[in-house]
């Protein structure tokens, strides 16, 4: 019975997203659009910042995707859920911005500094009790921040955004090699960043 | 195979994307070595963490920017009026056409010609004064505009909102008004408010027979996660 009702609530929030979308396809209605925009800023903000690392940068990329999605509208056919289509969006505009930003040395590397240290200040801010699961999401978000650039985009672009090795190699401009190698390093520094002490006593204890 | 060649290969047996020789190598090493076999389970563990790790926050200014940035993305209002709203126009100037009406006045958005993405130029002309279709925007902003903030006030930021509501009269070409409607309304940080919404009736004056509209819009800036989708009301 339960599984009815959330069927049936699935199927009126597709629907209901399904008409937004031609709203803004018919006539570029920008209420319909702010509608989806609600729906959906937080998975492409979220996108954006995993690869970026930097909110500024994220923000940025994120209003640009939503600007792309609805100047290139016409472009969605509706073969996949909107969601879909505006992650990958978002996904390539980040990436952009984590190319010219790389053009742009300096900047970047402070950027990504200032935020991961930023991003620890906000979770030291916290209440000190935390449940046990947003302990362990806050944990793995300030690894991944951590990591060096190229080992986040492969981990995010492989573990988050499940994306298979030739569209990563595509994706960044690297080889498929590269892919693997990257990814391995990645997942063993995130390991190595997430076991922690605990960890490390397990480790010994083996 | 030793823990050190099978630690670099954990990840792409974990991805099943090794070579079924070297993949059967790094099994059997698992199924003897407990520390290397922790290791496996950890990035596996890891990576359905990753996969399920916590949406962001999203900033205040998010709604704003990306506001701002379809505004720059889509023609302006406007300039898509061209031919009713462009200052230059004779046409404009013949019907005389923009009359600011009680407390309000009036705000023109009128850019550089040629480009689709123009920065947008607000002008606000106080509760009785006429713009001329011959003025030059950057007169007109000297002016009026700072008599017209001084005026109303209303551009201060308030809790990060500024809400600038002005009721407007326009008369225009009949031909031209389902296009000017739809462009009203196409316009999302711009809506009519009750109690007026949008009417349009026909009036006749200096031998020339125009529609008359009249519509209040509210222009303003919403804080973050308040991006009400209730945009224009009112019928055609």
């Amino acid at each position: 019975m339960e599984e009815k009702k959330q069927n049936v609530i699935e199927e009126a929030s597709a629907n209901y997203e399904k008409g937004l979308v031609e709203r803004v396809r018919r006539s570029k209605d920008r209420e319909a659009f702010h509608a989806l925009v609600k729906i959906h800023s937080a998975l492409a903000f979220s996108a954006a910042f995993r690869i970026l690392g930097s909110r500024e940068d994220a923000l940025e990329a994120s209003q640009d995707a939503f600007v792309k999605a609805f100047t290139k509208i016409r472009q969605y056919r509706g073969e996949v859920p909107f969601k879909y289509w505006l992650r990958k969006i978002a996904v390539n505009t980040s990436l952009n911005r984590l190319r010219s930003r790389r053009s742009d040395c300096l900047s970047g590397a402070g950027e990504i500094y200032d935020d991961v240290s930023q991003d620890s200040r906000r979770v030291n801010a916290g209440p000190e009790e935390l449940f046990e699961a947003a302990e362990r999401d806050r944990q793995i978000k300030n690894a991944l921040a951590g990591l060096e650039e190229p080992f986040r985009a492969v981990l995010v672009l492989r573990d988050i955004e499940s994306y298979k090795y030739e569209e990563i190699a595509r994706l960044l401009r690297i080889s498929i090699g590269t892919v693997k190698s990257r990814l391995s390093r990645g997942r063993q520094e995130l390991r190595r960043r997430l076991a922690g002490k605990s960890a490390e006593v397990k480790e010994h204890e083996l | 195979m030793s823990c050190n060649e099978t630690r670099k290969l954990l990840s792409e047996y974990m991805d099943s994307e090794l070579s079924r020789g070297a993949a059967e190598s790094v099994r059997l090493h698992l199924l003897k070595c407990g520390k290397c076999a922790a290791e496996l389970l950890q990035m596996k563990e890891n990576a359905a963490a990753l996969k399920n790790v916590s949406e962001e926050d999203i900033p205040e200014e998010f709604y704003r920017g990306l506001e701002a940035k379809l505004d720059g993305a889509e023609l302006p209002l406007w300039k898509k009026l061209g031919p009713v709203f462009t200052l230059r126009n004779t046409a404009v100037l013949a019907s005389g056409v923009l009359i600011g009406l009680i407390a309000g006045g009036l705000i023109f958005r009128a850019g550089p010609e040629a480009a689709a993405k123009v920065s947008l130029t607000k002008v606000v002309i106080p509760a009785g004064e006429m713009a001329k279709a011959g003025e030059k925007i950057e007169e007109m902003k000297k002016k009026y505009d700072a008599s017209a903030v001084a005026e109303t006030g209303s551009f201060a930021q308030n809790g990060g909102a500024r809400v600038i509501p002005k009721r407007y009269v326009l008369e225009l070409d009949p031909g031209r008004l389902d296009m000017f409607m739809n462009d009203l309304r196409s316009v999302g940080s711009i809506r009519s408010a009750s109690p007026y919404g949008i009417k349009a009736g026909s009036v006749s004056g200096n031998g020339l027979r125009n529609t008359r509209v009249e519509f209040e819009l509210i222009e303003e800036t919403l804080p973050a996660g308040n991006l009400a989708p209730d945009a224009v009301s009112g019928g055609r």
